[in-house]
C-alpha cells in the first residue's frame, strides 16, 4: 500500500510539473497584423474593422487655434506665404459648421463615457461636437524667432504650448494647429508624413492637443496636390492637400485627442488613416460643399456606415443618409 | 521486533523523502532556458513623436528596440504601380499600434509596432515587382 502511495504520489507531481511546462507552450500569439497601405487605391480597406473606443475623451467642443510659427511667415503679418494655405485653411474651418457641413457630422456618432470597446454610440454617452457656428478660435503669427529649418518633435510641441499660453487655452476641446513655413521641412516631411496630430501638456498641467502642420504644398503631389479633379468647382488643384491633409488631422483629432485613448481601429488606425487618399469608388477622396464654399477633402470612417458594416464616407446627416 | 516492524521507519522515511523531493518538482515553473538573443544595431532616429526610431525600405538587418517602445516603418514605393505590402510581424512579441497620427504620403505603406516582450520578430513586406523587404528586430528590457 505505501509502495503504491508513493508511485501514485510521484505520478501525480510529475503530471503537474508536465503541465507547467506544457502551459506556455500553448499560450495564444496575437493575430496577424493588418495594416493600411496609405496609397491611392480605388476603394476603402476594411482591414482593422470598425473604430473601437478606447475609454479616453472626444472632442465635444471643438475649436482650432493656428499658429504660424517663425519670422520666415512674415514680421508684423503674414507676407510670405505662395501657395495661400494661410486664408485657405482659415476658409476651410470657417466654413466647417452647423448644417451646411454634412462632412464633418460623420464624426458625431462617436462618443465617450461608454464603454471600452463599444463601437456604436447609439446615442449613449456624449458626442463628438460638431460646432454651431466657425470654429476657428483664433490665429498668431509668432515672429519672436526665425522656426527652425528642421524642427524637433519636442520643438514642435513647445510652439503648441507657447500658443496656448497666448491664446490662453488648454484641454482636449482645443486644438493647435502648429503651421510650419514655406521651406520648414521637419525631419520626415513629404518621405514619412504629411502632417501628424499629437497630445502635450499645456503650461497649466492640462492636455493639449495639436497638429504639426508643414507647408503642404512644398510636397507637392506625395501630400495631396492635384489628388481630386476640380472640375467647375473653382477649387486650386496644386492646394488641395491643404484642405485634404487639414481634414484628416482635424477629424483625427475630434475622435482621438489623446492619442491613442480614443477612436481607433484593432490596427491603432484612426478615422483618417482608415480613408486616406482613395481616388474612386466608395469614399473617394472629392470637392465638397461647406456652406456654399468648396474644399478637397479625403473622407474619414463611418462606422455606422452600411448597416454598422463600417465604410469611409464624404456626406453624413444620419445613419441612413450617408455615402 | 519483526520484519514488518523493521522495515515500516524505513518506509515511511522513504516515503517523506520521495514526498519532499516529489512535491518541489510539481510546485515552481521550470527554469527557463536563457534565450541568447543576437546582437543588434541601434535604430535609425525616429521623425515621429513617442518613437524610438523608424526603418525604410533602405534598411536590413538586425535592429535593437527597447522593450515598451515603438518602432515606425516607412516604405516608400519607388512607382505606384509597386506599393509595399502591409508590413507583417513574425511572432508575438511586436503589437501593432496607432499609425493614424500622420497622414502619409502617397505610396508610402506605415507601420508601427510596440515590443510588448523580450525575444526577435522579423518584420516583412513585398511589391508585386517580387521585391522584398524583411528586418529583424530584437526586443529587450
Amino acid at each position: 500500500m505505501l509502495r503504491s502511495a508513493l508511485v501514485a504520489g510521484s505520478a501525480a507531481a510529475l503530471a503537474v510539473a508536465g503541465l507547467a511546462i506544457a502551459a506556455p507552450a500553448g499560450a495564444s500569439e496575437l493575430a496577424p497584423h493588418h495594416m493600411n497601405a496609405h496609397a491611392a487605391k480605388t476603394a476603402a480597406t476594411a482591414t482593422g474593422g470598425n473604430l473601437a473606443y478606447g475609454g479616453g475623451n472626444i472632442v465635444t467642443a471643438p475649436t482650432v487655434y493656428y499658429v504660424y510659427w517663425g519670422s520666415q511667415w512674415g514680421t508684423s503679418s503674414v507676407t510670405n506665404d505662395p501657395s495661400g494655405e494661410v486664408a485657405l485653411q482659415q476658409s476651410f474651418f470657417s466654413h466647417a459648421y452647423g448644417s451646411g457641413d454634412t462632412f464633418f457630422t460623420s464624426q458625431t456618432q462617436y462618443c465617450q463615457g461608454v464603454a471600452t470597446g463599444t463601437t456604436q454610440c447609439n446615442g449613449a454617452g456624449t458626442p463628438v461636437g460638431h460646432p454651431a457656428s466657425n470654429p476657428l478660435g483664433g490665429t498668431w503669427l509668432d515672429s519672436s524667432a526665425k522656426a527652425p529649418t528642421r524642427p524637433s518633435t519636442a520643438q514642435i510641441a513647445a510652439e503648441a504650448v507657447k500658443a496656448a499660453t497666448h491664446f490662453g487655452i488648454s484641454g482636449d476641446n482645443v486644438q493647435v494647429v502648429v503651421d510650419l513655413p514655406h521651406g520648414v521641412v521637419p525631419s520626415g516631411f513629404k518621405t514619412q508624413y504629411c502632417a501628424w496630430h499629437d497630445h502635450t501638456t499645456a503650461g497649466n498641467g492640462a492636455d493639449l492637443p495639436y497638429t504639426n502642420m508643414p507647408y503642404i504644398t512644398d510636397a507637392g503631389s506625395g501630400c495631396g496636390a492635384n489628388f481630386v479633379a476640380t472640375g467647375s468647382s473653382g477649387v486650386n488643384g496644386a492646394d488641395e492637400g491643404i484642405t485634404i491633409v487639414g481634414g484628416h488631422e482635424y477629424a483625427e483629432t475630434l475622435t482621438d485627442p489623446a492619442p491613442s485613448s480614443g477612436w481607433v481601429d484593432s490596427t491603432g488606425a484612426e478615422t483618417g488613416d482608415k480613408c486616406a487618399w482613395i481616388s474612386s469608388g466608395q469614399g473617394a477622396s472629392s470637392i465638397i460643399s461647406l456652406n456654399g464654399a468648396n474644399f478637397a477633402v479625403q473622407s474619414l470612417w463611418s462606422n455606422n456606415f452600411g448597416g454598422g458594416a463600417g465604410g469611409c464616407v464624404t456626406s453624413y446627416t444620419s445613419a441612413s443618409n450617408q455615402h | 521486533m519483526n520484519r514488518a516492524l523493521r522495515v515500516l521507519p524505513l518506509t515511511a522515511v522513504a516515503l517523506m523523502s520521495a514526498c519532499t523531493s516529489a512535491a518541489p518538482a510539481a510546485a515552481p515553473a521550470p527554469t527557463p532556458t536563457p534565450t541568447v538573443l543576437p546582437a543588434c544595431t541601434k535604430l535609425p532616429d525616429p521623425v515621429l513623436p513617442h518613437s524610438a526610431g523608424e526603418l525604410t525600405e533602405q534598411q536590413s538587418g538586425v535592429y535593437c528596440l527597447p522593450r515598451g517602445q515603438r518602432v515606425d516603418v516607412f516604405l516608400t514605393a519607388a512607382r505606384s504601380s509597386d506599393l509595399w505590402s502591409q508590413v507583417q510581424a513574425s511572432g508575438s512579441i511586436l503589437a501593432p499600434t496607432n499609425t493614424g497620427v500622420m497622414t502619409a504620403p502617397i505610396g508610402v505603406t506605415p507601420a508601427m509596432f510596440v515590443g510588448t516582450t523580450d525575444g526577435t520578430s522579423v518584420l516583412t513586406s513585398s511589391a508585386p515587382s517580387g521585391k522584398t523587404w524583411k528586418v529583424t528586430i530584437v526586443v529587450k528590457g
